[in-house]
């Protein structure tokens, strides 16, 4: 006759059960983090100080002719272009596209006229594609623009998109990032207004707040954990973004257009031979971010609380 | 009826925001039936106002679908790295194969991460739940070229299984969202299951997942969408493979006057055409994905 294990030892028995079962799940993906993510940065680091010979097809280690290559580079003025357009871009998007985002998102959730359909059409920069897009704008402004103005009144004016004279291609692309950038952002804060408790709100205007004391002293507390990722987020991918750059003007962007992510993905792009600086620039990049990110990320939680 | 009673009237601020979406939906949508327009004028047409500045019949522009059946016919990509050529179904082929295997192999590792991580108190789930958040926030860039020559030296680039095995991971937001909804699915289906004898491995897929079938749907659409539309990436990890997006790109670079593809109206038409699967995919399931917006948030 079978005798039933004691209680302790069922739990045992259940919980190496439970133990094996674990650990078989995660291996593979534990696996694929420790190459792809431990294992990539850790090569991106050693590469930082290799160089490609293109004729023996090896990466050597070198420890000067990146670091030789951005002095030369840090000297000229097309470098500075690059940071400066990677700061202006993300500080537009973040300055602009936020309060754009948090107004429309207040207007959505206040259900005033219109709400569903803007709703709808603020969701449709992040479904369709952003070259299709591309394609939709240079089509509109480059193009059509010129030509009914030309023939309603008789105004020449150049495709501003094949024109790289002056910083109005550089303007209009930065426009548009802008432009459909932050749809996501207003749907976001709007679900996130959506779910504040309303006896809050409520009790506010029993109180007698304003509109505005609403907005100011209910609405964007609740709202500013969710700005908190973005504005997180979006430090991160300050030189990763190409900000459309790639979308609009290909491989013929001029040295006052282009961002650092822009440039990163072209030298990558370009083969083995750009792996290498692009590494050593990648993580000069990094080392820059990190302490940003901390301090900001450390502001914000402190005003969180 | 109770969506009215919520209505408030707008202040100067509220009819301000009015205003601004008003341009922001003109400035989305005036592009969008121009360049229609422009994808059903004839050719000849379109160079009449274009380039010479006049309407021959008239202020309309003749219109015409060739502009598509030159698109369906002529843009076609020869790869440089196999020099195989792939038309209009290649490339959605391509696209499909791609959004599907990225999206499907994230979401699926994701979810059985996270609901590890979320039913099984051990103190390692806690250790990766606070990895992933780091993850999040510690910026790292130029990361791409190592990623390549990984692949490189493993020797996958530029085949399918890459794009499998790079996606067979759990970073991002949404592994904090499936968390957040494994753990809030009550611990009594688990312990009433384990009574009547079902392993982990049941419970997992015919107990828990169930539960988790709409948010995953909408995960994986958002992901598939996401995928579909980026070419960049696609074109880096698959230059063999070319995608309907990369197909945008290609034919909106065509150097004017060489040939049929780089006449802008077919290349309108094209663009379309290449895009139109998402389209439909997101006429189908838009308010799915809406929806699907306020559990994480869209990537670019």
């Amino acid at each position: 006759m079978k005798t039933r294990a004691p209680e302790g030892i069922r739990r045992h028995r259940r919980d190496k059960k439970d133990l094996i079962f674990y650990c078989a799940l995660m291996a593979l993906p534990l696996l694929q983090i420790c190459i792809f993510y431990f294992g990539v940065n850790f090569q991106t680091i050693l590469m930082a100080f290799q160089h490609y010979d293109a004729y023996t097809d090896t990466f050597t280690w070198d420890l000067q002719t990146n670091l030789k290559t951005f002095l030369t580079e840090a000297s000229t003025s097309g470098f500075w272009e690059m940071m400066k357009n990677s700061f202006w871009i993300y500080v537009f998007t973040q300055l602009a596209g936020t309060a754009l985002a948090i107004l429309f998102a207040y207007y959505i959730h206040k259900r005033h006229w219109g709400s569903t359909f803007f709703r709808f059409m603020l969701f449709v920069p992040s479904i369709i594609p952003a070259i299709l897009l591309t394609v939709l704008y240079k089509d509109t402004i480059g193009l059509g623009l010129p030509a009914w103005l030309k023939y309603l009144f008789g105004v020449s004016i150049e495709n501003p998109f094949s024109f790289s004279g002056n910083n109005l291609r550089y303007f209009l692309v930065t426009l548009f990032t802008i432009w459909t950038g932050f749809a996501a952002q207003v749907l976001i804060y709007s679900a996130t207004m959506d779910r504040i408790d309303t006896g809050i709100i409520e009790a506010g205007k029993v109180d007698g707040a304003s509109p505005w004391q609403e907005f100011r002293y209910l609405i964007l507390p609740n709202i500013m954990p969710a700005v908190s990722v973005f504005i997180v987020t979006g430090i991160a991918c300050f030189f990763t973004n190409d900000n459309n750059i790639f979308n609009f003007l290909s491989w013929g962007a001029m040295p006052q257009e282009k961002t650092i992510g822009y440039y990163l993905y072209i030298l990558v792009f370009n083969g083995k031979t750009g792996y290498c600086y692009s590494a050593f620039l990648g993580l000069l990049c990094s080392l820059i971010l990190i302490p940003i990110v901390t301090i900001v990320r450390k502001a914000l939680n402190r005003e969180d609380d | 009826m109770r969506l009215k009673s919520r209505r408030e009237r707008p202040g100067a601020i509220g009819i301000l925001t009015r205003v601004l979406l008003i341009i922001y939906v003109i400035g989305l949508l005036v592009p969008m039936v121009w360049s229609l327009i422009t994808s059903f004028t004839e050719v000849n047409s379109y160079f009449d106002f274009y380039v010479d500045n006049i309407f021959k019949d008239g202020p309309v522009f003749r219109m015409t679908l060739e502009n598509y059946q030159a698109a369906e016919k002529y843009m076609n990509i020869t790869t440089t790295t196999t020099s195989v050529t792939y038309n209009i179904v290649g490339l959605y082929i391509h696209s499909l194969l791609y959004a599907t295997i990225c999206a499907g192999t994230w979401v699926l590792v994701t979810m059985v991460v996270s609901y590890l991580v979320a039913r099984f108190s051990f103190r390692f789930s806690k250790i990766l739940y606070q990895f992933v958040l780091i993850t999040m926030c510690i910026p790292v860039v130029g990361a791409l070229a190592s990623e390549l020559r990984m692949l490189q030296n493993l020797g996958i680039y530029d085949t399918w299984i890459s794009m499998a095995v790079l996606k067979f991971n759990f970073l991002g937001v949404y592994f904090l969202t499936f968390v957040a909804m494994f753990r809030s699915i009550p611990k009594e289906y688990t312990e009433a299951a384990k009574i009547d004898g079902a392993s982990n491995l049941y419970i997992m897929l015919r107990v828990i997942f169930p539960q988790a079938l709409n948010m995953t749907v909408t995960v994986f659409l958002l992901n598939f969408i996401t995928y579909w539309n980026d070419y960049k990436t696609a074109m880096l990890y698959l230059p063999s493979y070319p995608v309907a997006t990369y197909g945008v790109y290609y034919f909106m670079n065509t150097p004017m006057g060489s040939g049929v593809t780089s006449q802008v109206p077919v290349q309108v038409a094209g663009a379309i055409l290449m895009t139109l699967p998402i389209l439909i995919v997101f006429i189908v399931f838009n308010k799915r994905l809406r929806g699907g917006v306020y559990v994480g948030g869209i990537k670019g």
